[in-house]
């Protein structure tokens, strides 16, 4: 009997991974495609079609930071596949403490007024840099219509939070 | 007919007891080596430690047959593994798993069975999960996945362009209203993607024949071998590897299932072992662009 189970020991690890793979999925909005429950082409929902969206505010103006400039591969690819609450938070106390200025834009066709990270030696001290009020982050993934074939997102996880030492609310 | 197909038959079984019969542990922990070596992903944390270990073991038979190498270089892999358990591909878990069989089996009187026994089930425990996931759906069974694969992801943009008529233009327009809306700022951000009828077909085609050739591979493999599905069980495998792994190239899963189907094959089916290697020799072979090649060929 010991035998028996001790030859069975990695079929029986590859159950349990993939039993809670199946569970986080419904649970806890993970990719089908990871986490070791073999979701793989399988459904239009994974890793690399969940766009994070980052916004930040100050003084009533809205402004986008890039999640590529703040987070390593590691984290940014964790929070696409598994975005959970906890981590988010951390990603926005992060946000919320660090100092930011704005990006040239790149074309004047460019709508959006990105944000990147301030650094005192390259920019100087004599740099303006913007308060940030509050910070939203939201997790999307992509779905498509097959009526009419249309492509779009829907929200998996949405995080709003403040600033404490911030004085605009 | 018959006696081309007896004569081949005796030159396989020539080739496997000249060359493989008494080498089995040794080659499938070597191709094993290879897989992991050249296919898996590895956190930064540990890749150095693990790409100076492999060559160390497929220099020394001694080191690549000793229990404890394997104890070491499992133990690494798990814990360079955890900081990439929610971002890894599925392979590399297969990998993981395949790797602490062989480092079980070596402290197994028949380490042999024991590995080869684990093969068999983790290749049929891999396709019975991947079903149950295609099954539960609606998208794939719709036909729906296939069709935004064929559209947007450009591993197949050649197979989509030979079968269902999507033509480059199209396929640019698509490929641009996927990436805007991927990297747009915007959250109410869509578009239409631009198909053809026959993309909806072969997608529907293709999401049943991937449901019933995974199903038959879950099937055959977690049988007991006495029964007559499992006898002929490496037949969906090869089928499975030869039609898949050209179009959608993910070479470390198909190194994998050869060097998995290599050693579950008993002394029943020992001629697939010959297949099994050979395909493992042909992985690089599965980057050529088939669909290209095929489609110029009938311009020509």
């Amino acid at each position: 009997m010991y035998k028996v189970i001790v030859k069975n020991l990695i079929p029986i690890l590859l159950c349990i991974i993939a039993f809670i793979q199946i569970h986080k999925v419904y649970t806890k909005d993970l990719t089908p495609w990871k986490g070791g429950g073999f979701g793989m082409f399988a459904m239009i929902d994974r890793m690399e079609n969940r766009p994070v969206h980052i916004n930040l505010w100050s003084s009533g103006e809205e402004y986008f930071v890039n999640p590529r400039d703040i987070l390593s591969n590691e984290d940014y690819y964790r929070i696409k596949s598994l975005p959970d609450n906890d981590a988010l938070d951390r990603l926005a106390s992060d946000i919320l403490g660090k100092k930011w200025i704005q990006k040239e834009k790149a074309d004047k066709s460019e709508v959006y007024s990105y944000l990147k990270l301030y650094n005192n030696s390259e920019y100087g001290s004599l740099q303006k840099t913007i308060p940030a009020d509050s910070v939203t982050i939201e997790v999307f993934r992509l779905k498509m219509n097959i009526q009419n074939n249309e492509i779009s997102l829907n929200s998996i996880i949405h995080l709003k939070k403040a600033n404490s030492l911030s004085t605009y609310r | 007919m018959k006696s081309v197909i007896n004569r081949l038959y005796h030159s396989l079984e020539e080739l496997h007891n000249k060359y493989l019969r008494d080498r089995l542990l040794e080659l499938t922990v070597m191709m094993s080596l290879i897989t992991v070596l050249l296919f898996m992903q590895h956190s930064r944390l540990l890749m150095g430690v693990i790409i100076l270990l492999i060559p160390v073991a497929i220099l020394f038979k001694e080191v690549a047959l000793s229990r404890l190498y394997w104890l070491l270089l499992s133990l690494l892999m798990a814990i360079g593994f955890l900081p990439l358990y929610f971002t890894a591909d599925n392979h590399t878990f297969l990998t993981l798993y395949w790797i602490f069989a062989i480092a079980l089996s070596l402290w197994f009187t028949s380490s042999y069975s024991v590995l080869s026994y684990n093969s068999r089930i983790l290749i049929g425990l891999c396709f019975l999960f991947a079903t149950f996931w295609k099954l539960m759906s609606p998208e794939f069974l719709a036909g729906d996945f296939f069709l935004f694969t064929f559209l947007t992801d450009s591993r197949f943009f050649d197979f989509a362009e030979l079968t269902a008529g999507i033509s480059p233009e199209m396929k640019s327009e698509n490929l641009s209203i996927f990436e805007n809306i991927i990297e747009s700022t915007n959250r109410t951000e869509s578009g239409l993607l631009e198909a053809t009828g026959a993309a909806l077909l072969i997608s529907k085609f293709m999401a049943y024949w991937t449901v019933f050739i995974e199903g038959w591979i879950a099937i055959a493999f977690l049988l007991p071998k006495k029964t007559v599905v499992s006898k002929y069980r490496d037949i969906p495998l090869i089928i499975f590897m030869l039609t898949t792994y050209p179009i959608a190239t993910v070479r470390g899963f198909a190194a994998l299932l050869a060097v998995m189907g290599f050693a579950q094959c008993g002394e029943e089916n020992k001629i697939m072992r010959v297949v099994y290697l050979s395909v493992f020799v042909l992985i690089p072979v599965f980057s050529l662009p088939f669909e290209r090649i095929l489609m110029n060929l009938i311009v020509w």
